[in-house]
């Protein structure tokens, strides 16, 4: 019993990582209906950043915190600019590729500039106690991670729900060509949209940081944020939450119950098991919105 | 309407049709074969294994086009596909002592039976959620060869691949290697550019530009699309085999999640919906991955980071690069501006 709640713990752990990393998927695709499959390159990058600043150059941490937060902003308004507005209204194998190329690029960069040695973050997150709640250890960046994912959605809940640009935002997700009419300035809907984006990277780079450190493998929890956005559906938040913690506890399970009798390999394999098999009976996600499409 | 050069008339529907229609078409055509044969025997071994290495990539590279190009099933697991035809091939010869020519097509039937069975899901499936299947048949590919059949793939260790014999001619130099698959390559071009113009090729085509329009038409979509499917991974199947036993050993960290998303992107960058594309593609592909394994060496006497830093980033920059270049200027690829080429050759002295 004991060890099924410690892997369900960090089952949830690993999904709450996975449902922050989805968070920045949703979002773009709630607002501009590109598939961004470029988690993994943003990652690394914010990730390689915030490391620079708080501990290469060894700033004071709201400082380093917001020169991160800062280079960022700058990082997400480029890559728009650059990158993604040449292509608005293009078919959507070619957002596809061009955001999995964006993931390329900056997978490219961090080698270049930072090399493939791992790093860690400070540990005043990862190195606080262990809380005991009847018996049962939960680690306190777990609660910072639940706390962090919480007001997150809710400020992209309130953001997309009560504000100006969150309602341009739905309109250009729902009619590009409308929302343009109407007089909405859709390139500052892309720039605000990526903005964000890179916001919630950094937001989940830092927490993967200081929870199991920064190296090239932290792309893959970009593809498994990718996976957790499609599963819970792309256009809900909670749903991302939902899925990061069904991937998460199904990865942990596995990798603790099956991995002597299915190989070490499963725990890895069984969120695209899973993801393959939903496909079949819920290709939208589970709270996704199934498109009526006419001729 | 294609222009015809002056003076070239189609008086009959199989003129019209012909792929080469002209004298000239035919005299370049058996120069280019002749050539294919001559050439190599003039060329040293590293530029005949970068020509093999072309023609692998080519004949797997028909098969994203057919899927990508003409079913539109955005695929980003085809190097899975491609890995999972090598390791059948390599595992008919290696356990059950296989002749290569019979290994080479049970690969690609192999291949395609996985790709049927991932296809499956396009079912339900379509456009971008066409991603996840793909994906995710990537990663149970390496979970296949790297678990459940350790024991005869031996896992990360990887797996001898035999040398290809026929009728005791040995394939071991690069020269007969290359003779070998510039003959497969240019056959299953030929059939992959005269499927595209079949009913069967017609009906991938309808899919492409509009599913529920041809469903309407009365073209079994998911049949279609299984189809698409299995020819496609037929092809990787076949590509990824003929690699393999190139190369001589293989495991799964030669196929990496970074290949899929390649095939996809330089088909693009080819040039979708055109076979002619696919063959650009690899040339384009293998060709510049080539530049850069020259030119990456060069950077590190100028650039401060560490050589092994520059050598195993600046393949990933570059082709992001490129591939985002391509995606804003020239979305139609390569391929476009070759047709663009050929119509101002054919019109030469007049520019309409």
């Amino acid at each position: 019993m004991s060890t099924f709640i410690q892997l369900m713990i960090s089952g949830v752990a690993i999904g709450l990582i996975y449902a922050l990393a989805a968070l920045g998927v949703v979002v773009v695709y709630k607002s501009t209906k590109v598939l961004n499959l470029a988690p993994g390159g943003l990652l690394l990058i914010c990730a390689y950043i915030a490391w620079t600043f708080l501990v290469r150059v060894n700033l004071p941490i709201p400082i380093a915190l917001g020169l991160a937060v800062i280079l960022a902003v700058i990082i997400g308004w480029v890559v728009e600019r650059v990158a993604l507005r040449p292509l608005i209204g293009q078919p959507i194998l070619a957002s596809i590729i061009l955001t999995n190329m964006i993931w390329f690029f900056f997978r490219g960069t961090t080698f270049l500039f930072w090399g493939g040695n791992p790093r860690m973050f400070p540990s005043w997150l990862s190195g606080r106690p262990t809380i005991n709640i009847y018996g049962i250890g939960i680690p306190e960046i777990m609660i910072w991670c639940i706390i962090v994912s919480i007001l997150s959605i809710t400020a992209l809940v309130i953001y997309f729900k009560f504000t100006r640009s969150g309602l341009a935002m739905r309109v250009t997700a729902e009619d590009v060509v409308v929302a343009e009419n109407l007089g909405i300035n859709i390139t500052r809907v892309y720039s605000y949209t990526w903005v964000i984006c890179l916001l919630l990277f950094l937001i989940t780079a830092f927490f993967v940081g200081s929870i199991q450190g920064i190296s090239q493998d932290l792309d893959f929890i970009g593809v498994y944020g990718v996976i957790v956005a499609l599963l819970g559906g792309l256009e809900s938040f909670p749903g991302a939450i939902i899925a990061g913690l069904v991937i998460g506890i199904v990865q942990s399970l596995t990798g603790g119950y099956l991995a002597g009798v299915l190989g070490g390999g499963i725990a890895e394999t069984t969120p695209f098991i899973v993801m393959f098999l939903v496909s079949f009976f819920r290709p939208y996600g589970f709270f996704g919105l199934e498109r009526i499409e006419r001729i | 309407m294609k222009g015809r050069p002056c003076g070239v008339f189609d008086i009959r529907y199989s003129q019209d049709m012909a792929i080469l229609r002209t004298k000239t078409h035919w005299a370049l055509f058996i120069l280019f074969l002749v050539s294919l044969f001559v050439v190599p025997t003039f060329l040293n071994g590293h530029i005949l294994s970068l020509g093999v290495i072309i023609g692998t990539t080519m004949i797997s590279m028909f098969g994203v086009q057919i899927m990508i190009g003409y079913t539109y099933q955005i695929t980003l697991g085809h190097a899975g596909f491609v890995g999972f035809g090598a390791y059948v091939s390599a595992l008919l010869m290696h356990h059950l002592g296989w002749n290569f020519f019979f290994a080479l097509p049970m690969a690609g039937l192999g291949a395609a039976l996985y790709g049927l069975i991932i296809g499956t899901s396009s079912l339900r499936c379509k456009g971008l959620y066409m991603v996840i299947p793909t994906i995710s048949s990537h990663f149970i590919f390496f979970y296949l060869a790297n678990e459940v059949f350790r024991k005869w793939t031996y896992g990360s260790d990887g797996i001898e691949c035999g040398m290809p014999v026929l009728f005791g001619f040995a394939f071991d130099s690069d020269l007969r290697y290359f003779y070998l698959v510039a003959v497969i390559s240019v056959l299953l071009g030929i059939v992959a550019k005269n499927l595209v113009r079949t009913k069967t090729g017609r009906a991938f085509v309808a899919i492409r530009d509009n599913d529920i329009a041809a469903e309407v038409m009365g073209i079994d979509i998911f049949r279609y699309k299984l189809l698409s499917f299995a020819i496609g991974n037929f092809y990787a199947g076949i590509g990824g085999a003929l690699w393999g036993h190139y190369v001589g050993y293989i495991n799964t960290e030669f196929f990496p999640i970074l290949d899929s998303v390649y095939y996809a992107a330089f088909c693009v960058v080819g040039g979708l919906g055109s076979i002619m594309g696919a063959v650009f593609a690899a040339f384009f592909w293998r060709l510049l991955g080539e530049g850069i394994n020259y030119v990456a060496p060069l950077l590190d006497a100028i650039l401060p980071m560490s050589a092994g830093n520059i050598i195993s980033s600046m393949g990933l920059i570059i082709f992001a690069v490129l591939t985002i270049l391509f995606l804003i200027f020239e979305p139609r690829g390569i391929a476009h501006r070759w047709e663009l080429f050929k119509q101002s050759y054919r019109l030469h002295p007049f520019n309409y």
